[in-house]
């Protein structure tokens, strides 16, 4: 038996001299059936007791005298081959686990020679300690009769409902092991204190490490042997199950006050669980990011959750509410998880949590409103639909955007859904106008210095401006009446209800160029830090100046121009009262001189309703023919003021021409030396119509439709019976007009029920109703068309109009160019009439490809190439 | 309309003196060519146009056919127009681009017309210049030409005249009159 113990212990040192690992030269106590005290020769092992180099210096006695200890007290300390919790605790902890019952003085004095001599052997190589041997002894007996049972038990998935019984079970079962492994450690300490061999400061300080050796191997086997991610997952749950808890009881209690000590006996479970953590060396890194990731979950829950949700009715926001859930139910809950976790106070009680706990507290807030404002900021461009009923939303925000991250962050992700979803083809621009004004709004309230705002903007200013229509729906909108009292441009969906409310409550504000250079304005702050170049100051609500600054300001005046030329003369209203207060508006923004012209047209309007009235006042018998009534009003323009007008030449009624000719008479008695000029497209007729069963009175019939039902004119008794029956030939040339104009008067007047379509072309009036009941969906279907084709027959020209009076110059223009510089491509003809043309080129290149294919198709130019034209030769 | 003896007609130009701001003057140059061109295009005088070069007003090309009844008829001609920026108030340079054969054009294409040198008035404008040497192609002035040999032949043989114009003309292409 010698024999093979030598070999295998030379095998272990030859072993251990290259792998040196404590658990391989770890021995069991040495048989006392076979005592080899002073057998050994210097430098040989003895018992694996490796006592290479210093310990060869021991003399004989001291040795012989030093195993035998180490013998006795080993064979002590030994553990017991079973584990501390499967045997009965009122038996087992008596003898076995509780060394010190069954300690004798011999015992006593063995382990204390041991330990002494680890004691003065003060330096750090002096071979194995009998503490690191009974370290060693707790890992070996760990991993042979605990680790299974714990393995076991974390071995299956745990459900939700075990997993705080099987946290406190494990918890509690590593507290058992851990008691078991240090009582040992106290007999220890006792035995030394017993011989007063030194002094017992030594003693304390030896008995500490010993503690910590062992405890810290013992957390690092406990670590190795629990599943790290599915241990700290039901922890993580099992918080959030309290915390959870805890909050809903706030809330049902919103008063009782809550503290500390409240606390742990309510959540006794999970008091124990942590302190048990603790007590194992497991509160650390891992069990607190665990804490964290539980309140973490619940912060979001609690943020989703309906108690912060937005407040929708009263417009409040939930910031105030949440802080102050953070301080009273969230943030000491988080600090006592965290309490029991990490610190030594939790044993010792301390007051000083308080302090800490305001601080965490506060973290939780700042975090809370980071959490809240990203979930704001996910849905913020609903919110921006929905102002103003989203104060609430909006107001939740504002604490979020004081932070430069949160700033970033909201800029950021609104921009992106601005772009995904605002910014594209298939909405309309006054839509886009309508947010805009809203996302003005909502800036301003989240930031009043405008700095976010003028971010955001950007891109959606950039989009209106390519868009060709937003001046029109601009200008339109400011004109437009949002009460709807017949104004025809109300019914059109071009109009942005926003600018109407907005031109409503506008203010008349001067607009001053340069703020900084404008050394009396007491009130001048510094731009704010995170302003753009392009930064301006802006007035509070001033939606109107964000709108109108969209445009270059050339632009915006022609189009107000067109537009409220048109207004102006389908209006009938006779103040004009939202026309002169935008003409105001605008002049006081862009000064006097560049709204000439609208002035003037207003004052056209002002001028011509007084001559009116004095030449029909003057002379009222003049005018009393028996087919009109005696309303005869003009509206006199200065030509040269106004955009050009549609000017369909067709042949006027003779009666009208009558009417006219007196009245022009009287004007030139009034107004010498000026000389009328009708307007043939631009008049507007209240026609009464009489048929056999009924009348019909249409107001605000335009000109050629009026002339058009003219000619339809006759009963049937004069015309024997039938009918007035004419086709659209026919009139064309009786009453030269176009026939396009013809058409779209008969689909007026089909629309009304008075014409109907009785053969191809050929259209005959309605005198009768009765039985005409399948005419009306024909009638509907001509209304409507009808409708559509209005809008092109708005009383300025058109774009199309405008090419078709240019195309000789135009051919003329193209002819020359491809003449004299060769063949070309469409593209660089286009720069060139745009360069070249006095009044320019106001279409675009499609139009003008299409111009240059019908050329093509005329013969009076060759394609040379793809989209390249040239002259034919 | 008196044709000048062969003078060079590139020393013509530089006699008249400039009475305003070379900024203001190319403004007013621009704008006075801008409605010649116009002008000239209302007008569609048959057998003459013109047509600014890219991107540059001062620079034109012009075309003449030529009329019927002169050895030229048929023939399509350009020319380049050179505007001075004190036009109208100097003559514009105008050369023939395409190769003519003419008792008062030089092989360089080169004219001598006295309304070009100093008859030239600020009332002429494109359209004139281009009728004058229109006319000028079927009524040339042999009393002081800058070909000789045209002149004579011209008067003698008038067969052989259209041989040596025909020639002479070659289309250009279309960048050789850019230049």
């Amino acid at each position: 038996m010698a024999e093979r113990k030598k070999i295998s212990a030379e095998q272990k040192r030859v072993f251990s001299s290259i792998f040196p690992s404590p658990a391989l030269i770890h021995t069991t106590p040495t048989p006392i059936a076979t005592p080899l005290v002073g057998s050994s020769e210097a430098g040989q092992p003895f018992g694996g007791l490796s006592e290479s180099g210093s310990g060869s210096s021991f003399s004989g006695n001291a040795d012989v005298q030093r195993s035998n200890a180490w013998s006795n007290a080993t064979r002590f300390l030994t553990l017991p081959s079973h584990s501390p919790r499967v045997c009965d605790q009122s038996t087992c902890r008596e003898d076995v686990w509780h060394p010190q019952k069954r300690a004798n003085a011999d015992v006593t004095r063995e382990i204390a020679f041991v330990c002494l001599g680890d004691l003065t052997a003060d330096n750090a190589n002096s071979g194995e300690t009998l503490i690191d041997w009974y370290s060693q002894e707790v890992r070996n007996h760990f991993s042979s009769y605990m680790q299974a049972d714990l393995k076991r038990e974390w071995d299956v998935q745990i459900r939700e409902s075990e997993s705080i019984a099987t946290l406190t079970s494990t918890v509690s079962h590593l507290r058992i092991v851990q008691e078991a492994y240090l009582a040992p450690l106290d007999l220890v300490k006792s035995c030394l204190q017993r011989t007063q061999a030194t002094d017992i400061s030594r003693i304390e300080q030896y008995a500490r490490r010993a503690q910590a050796k062992v405890r810290g191997d013992l957390q690092t086997l406990f670590d190795q042997i629990l599943p790290t991610p599915r241990f700290y997952n039901t922890l993580t749950y099992a918080i959030y199950c309290a915390v959870s808890e805890y909050s809903s009881d706030y809330k049902v209690d919103a008063v009782q006050g809550t503290n500390l000590e409240n606390l742990g006996q309510k959540y006794e479970e999970l008091a124990e669980i942590l302190d048990g953590l603790h007590y194992a060396g497991l509160g650390g890194d891992k069990a607190q990011k665990a804490l964290v990731r539980a309140l973490d979950r619940f912060l979001i829950h609690h943020i989703d959750s309906r108690d912060v949700a937005v407040d929708w009715l009263g417009k409040n926001p939930v910031i105030e509410p949440l802080r102050k859930w953070i301080n009273d139910c969230f943030g000491p809950f988080g600090c006592w998880a965290l309490f029991k976790l990490e610190s030594e106070e939790n044993f010792l009680d301390t007051s000083e949590p308080r302090e800490t706990q305001a601080i965490e507290t506060r973290y939780w807030q700042e975090i809370a409103i980071g959490r809240l404002g990203t979930s704001r900021t996910m849905v913020l461009f609903e919110y921006v639909k929905r102002w103003d009923q989203s104060m609430g939303a909006i107001r939740d925000l504002k604490d979020y955007v004081s932070t430069a991250a949160g700033r970033f962050h909201v800029t950021k992700i609104f921009t992106d859904q601005l772009r995904g979803r605002l910014l594209i083809p298939a909405i309309a621009t006054s839509d886009i106008l309508n947010i805009y004004i809203s996302v003005i709004k909502v800036f301003i309230e989240l930031d009043s210095k405008g700095v976010l705002l003028g971010r955001i903007a950007r891109p959606i200013r950039s989009y209106l401006q390519q868009r060709e229509d937003t001046v029109r729906v601009v200008v339109e909108s400011c004109l437009a009446d949002l009460n709807g009292d017949g104004d025809r441009m109300n019914t059109a969906n071009h109009v942005c209800t926003g600018i109407v409310v907005e031109m409503n409550n506008a203010v008349y504000t001067h607009n001053s160029e340069d703020h900084d250079l404008d050394w009396e304005d007491l009130d001048w702050v510094p731009e704010p830090l995170d302003a753009e170049p392009g930064y301006r100051t802006v007035k509070s609500d001033d939606v109107l100046s964000h709108l109108l600054t969209l445009f270059d300001r050339e632009e915006l005046i022609k189009e107000l121009q067109t537009i409220l030329a048109d207004h102006l003369l389908r209006s009938e209203h006779s103040e004009y009262e939202k026309e002169i207060r935008l003409v105001e508006l605008l002049k006081a923004r862009f000064g006097d001189d560049k709204l000439q012209a609208c002035e003037v047209m207003l004052k056209d309007m002002q001028d011509s309703k007084r001559i009116s009235a004095s030449i029909n006042g003057q002379n009222e018998e003049a005018f009393t023919l028996p087919k009109f009534s005696t309303n005869f009003h003009t509206k006199i323009l200065s030509s040269f003021f106004w955009p050009s007008l549609r000017q369909d030449e067709f042949r006027a009624p003779r009666d009208i021409k009558t009417l006219r000719k007196a009245y022009a008479e009287r004007f030139e008695s009034i107004k010498a030396n000026r000389r009328l000029e009708w307007l043939e497209a631009q008049g507007r007729v209240t026609v009464n119509l009489e048929f056999e069963d009924r009348n019909v009175t249409e107001h605000n019939v335009l000109t050629y439709q009026a002339t058009i039902i003219e000619a339809f004119q006759g009963t049937m008794a004069e015309v024997g019976g039938i009918p007035v029956t004419r086709t659209v030939e026919v009139l064309v040339d009786v009453l030269e007009m176009d026939e396009p104009l013809v058409r779209s008067a008969i689909m007026f007047w089909v629309g009304k029920l008075v014409l109907r379509e009785v053969a191809p072309d050929t259209f005959a009036v309605l005198e009768r109703l009765d039985g005409a009941v399948e005419n009306v969906d024909v009638a509907l279907a001509a209304a409507h068309a009808a409708a559509m084709e209005d809008t092109d027959m708005g009383a300025v020209k058109s774009q199309q109009d405008r090419f078709g009076e240019n195309k000789e110059v135009y051919t003329q223009f193209v002819t020359m160019m491809l003449m004299n510089q060769g063949n070309k491509p469409t593209a660089q003809i286009h720069v060139m009439m745009k360069m070249m043309l006095p009044d320019g080129f106001p279409f675009s290149e499609e139009d003008l490809r299409d111009f240059l294919n019908d050329l093509v198709d005329q013969g009076s130019l060759v394609k040379a190439g793809v989209d390249v034209f040239g002259i034919k030769r | 309309m008196n044709i000048l003896h062969g003078q060079n007609p590139a020393t013509m130009n530089e006699k008249a003196s400039s009475p305003m701001t070379t900024a203001s003057q190319n403004a007013n140059v621009t704008k006075r060519l801008q409605s010649e061109l116009m002008s000239l295009m209302m007008a569609s005088t048959p057998g003459i146009s013109a047509f600014p070069n890219d991107g540059n007003l001062l620079n034109w090309t012009a075309t003449i056919v030529g009329p019927e009844g002169t050895p030229y008829a048929g023939l399509t001609m350009k020319l380049s127009f050179a505007f001075p920026s004190t036009y109208p108030y100097t003559a514009p340079t105008v050369l023939f681009k395409t190769p003519i054969y003419h008792p008062n054009i030089d092989f360089s294409g080169r004219i001598c017309l006295d309304i070009l040198k100093d008859k030239w008035s600020a009332i002429y404008n494109v359209q004139s210049v281009l009728l004058s040497l229109q006319s000028l192609l079927g009524e040339p002035n042999n009393a002081s030409p800058l070909n000789g040999q045209a002149a004579e032949l011209w008067d003698k043989d008038p067969a052989e005249f259209k041989k040596h114009v025909l020639a002479r003309h070659r289309d250009i292409t279309d960048d050789e009159a850019g230049q």
